[in-house]
């Protein structure tokens, strides 16, 4: 039997997009992220998820399933304040505590997850820094080798660092639902207040300004809602995400907004 | 028998194989569409019935690089989905049956070079896709299993998308993104300007998943036999071929090379009906 073009082209689409659509009943087809972590090989540990494997793309939920650790603890441990601490994806650590010139980041969650878990993890060559809180949780948790306190003794960001911080973004602003512990964190405008000294750049309307932000920076109830064309959604929610759920196209939205804050100064 | 006559010009040229032209532009196009939906998704305003994948999720040759970590450890290398590992399967069972089809019908990078072609025909005309010495050509195409040895080890040693880093498709889809590597845009644009002197200058010398499919034509099912008997010896099929098989020469076409395009069959360019033809089962 001879095969023409026609067949040739009528084979190739059946067997690529029939594949697809039985791999997809099969639920086969997957395109997201594989998140799984690369497992340990050696030691009692061996089987278990490596943590030196754990990637920025992950978030919280991924840290706290794979590694098995309650999310209230890697909330306490990282200053997660946003609700749904599941959803915070580890790379926006670097960004918000970007006061603290990288010091805290997806490093620092593996280094944490491994000393928490108690799996062995090499130090030498490490340079992540922990939260004192977090620092705290582990020691309660683990039983920590010499060589391990004298690596925390170090590279424990002090509680006088964080307090005298001058700018300190919205992951440490008090929520509603906000504790006094956290207040206590709030730089020295207050409860979001701006500090006059701020630059321009902190009244840019980025993927992590709320609602309140937009209040806090002095643009009027009234003048959001006109242009969001309804009622003020919950202040704590972040403008992109609004925009998403609500098949808004953020970057236009974000110009609307913007000029609304520049008018505002 | 083949004729011993001297060849005679082929009376009327048939028309070029435009069904594979259309296909491939439909899957260029398609690509590029989910490519620039995967950048629009990042900032919420992907098309809802438009996949919005990332490209590492649409090659093949990522389930390649990945199978022995996945065989060893049961995960993929990091950037690498499950859905590579079923378009590789499905790639396989197209090179079982037709060989590199992949290449010739599908593969956007490799229909972009045919396009760039298009000018260096018209700028190089017959001296186009022959500046190179064939006894040199020969060897250079081994170089792509070179690549393929290469990847497939440094990426089972890093566990890391090595290929990434060069990978001239992924730079052709997402130039405009800061994911793709500059190692990625260089080697692209080496591609491009290679593809004005040579066609298909990245499959014949580079591309380690052609490489991969290559192997397939040693035993592909489909069989592209050419027929001695009918044969007027014009040698247009070997003007055709992009990748400069000499299928005048052979009856059946097994080299690594050839990309399972048609174009040198009789349904395209070979001006005798029923002399280079895919065929399943026994000779005719
Ligand atoms: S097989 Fe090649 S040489 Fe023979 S007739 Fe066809 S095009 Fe000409
Ligand atoms: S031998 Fe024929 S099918 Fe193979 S690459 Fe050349 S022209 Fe295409």
């Amino acid at each position: 039997m001879r095969i023409t073009p026609r067949w040739m082209a009528v084979f190739v689409v059946t067997v690529l997009f029939g594949g697809i659509l039985i791999s997809m009943g099969l639920g086969e087809w997957t395109t997201k992220k594989n998140r799984a972590p690369r497992k340990l090989t050696e030691g009692k540990y061996a089987g278990e998820n490596n943590p030196a494997d754990i990637r920025g793309s992950y978030t919280f939920g991924d840290v706290s399933r794979l590694f098995d650790i309650p999310l209230e603890d890697l909330a306490v441990a990282f200053r997660i304040l946003e609700a749904d601490v599941a959803a915070v994806p580890l790379r926006s650590l670097e960004e918000n505590f970007a006061y603290l010139e990288d010091k805290l980041g997806t490093g620092s969650v593996k280094l944490f997850v491994a000393l928490y878990k108690g799996y062995p993890y090499d130090l030498s060559g490490e340079d992540a820094f922990l939260l004192p809180e977090a620092v705290e949780l582990i020691k309660q948790k683990t039983a920590l080798s010499q060589e391990q306190l004298d690596y925390l003794a170090i590279y424990t960001i002090s509680e006088a660092t964080t307090l005298t911080t001058p700018a300190i973004d919205e992951i440490t602003q008090p929520s509603a639902g906000g504790s006094e512990g956290e207040t206590a964190l709030t730089p020295t405008g207050g409860l979001g207040t701006p500090d006059p000294k701020q630059d321009h750049e902190e009244f840019a309307i980025a993927g992590k300004t709320t609602f309140q932000n937009l209040l806090d920076w002095g643009v009027r109830q009234e003048d959001i809602e006109k242009t969001i064309a309804q009622p003020l959604p919950s202040l704590n929610l972040l403008i992109k995400d609004w925009a998403a759920a609500e098949g808004f196209s953020f970057s236009t939205l974000k110009a609307q907004l913007q000029a609304l804050v520049d008018a505002a100064k | 028998m083949e004729s011993s006559q001297p060849a005679k010009k082929p009376s009327k040229r048939l028309k070029t194989n435009r069904i594979r032209a259309w296909v491939q532009l439909f899957f260029f196009v398609l690509i590029a569409l989910i490519a620039i939906n995967h950048t629009l998704a990042e900032d919420g305003k992907g098309i809802a019935f438009l996949s919005s994948a990332s490209l590492h999720a649409l090659c093949p040759f990522g389930g390649v690089v990945s199978l022995y970590q996945f065989i060893t450890t049961g995960t993929f290398v990091q950037k690498v989905h499950q859905s590579s590992l079923v378009l590789m399967i499905i790639g396989v069972v197209l090179a079982l049956f037709a060989g590199p089809v992949f290449c010739g019908w599908v593969c956007p990078l490799g229909t972009f070079q045919e396009w760039i072609a298009k000018i260096g025909k018209k700028i190089f005309k017959k001296r186009y896709n022959h500046f190179i010495p064939s006894k040199i050509d020969n060897i250079l195409r081994y170089l792509r299993y070179i690549v393929l040895i290469w990847v497939i080890f440094m990426t089972a040693r890093s566990m890391t998308l090595v290929f990434a880093n060069v990978d001239p498709y992924f730079a052709l889809f997402n130039f405009w993104t800061s994911e793709v590597a500059a190692g990625g845009l260089i080697v692209l644009g080496v591609t491009i300007l290679a593809s004005l002197f040579i066609e298909r200058p990245w499959c014949k010398y580079a591309c380690p998943y052609g490489a991969f499919l290559g192997i397939f034509n040693l035993f592909r099912i489909f069989s592209l036999r050419r027929n001695a008997e009918t044969c007027i010896n014009c040698k247009v099929c070997d003007k055709a071929c992009p990748m400069n098989i000499e299928v005048s020469k052979l009856s059946v076409v097994r080299n690594h090379q050839c990309i399972s395009c048609m174009e040198c069959t009789s349904s395209a360019h070979c001006p005798v009906p029923q002399t280079v033809d895919f065929i399943i089962g026994a000779k005719k």
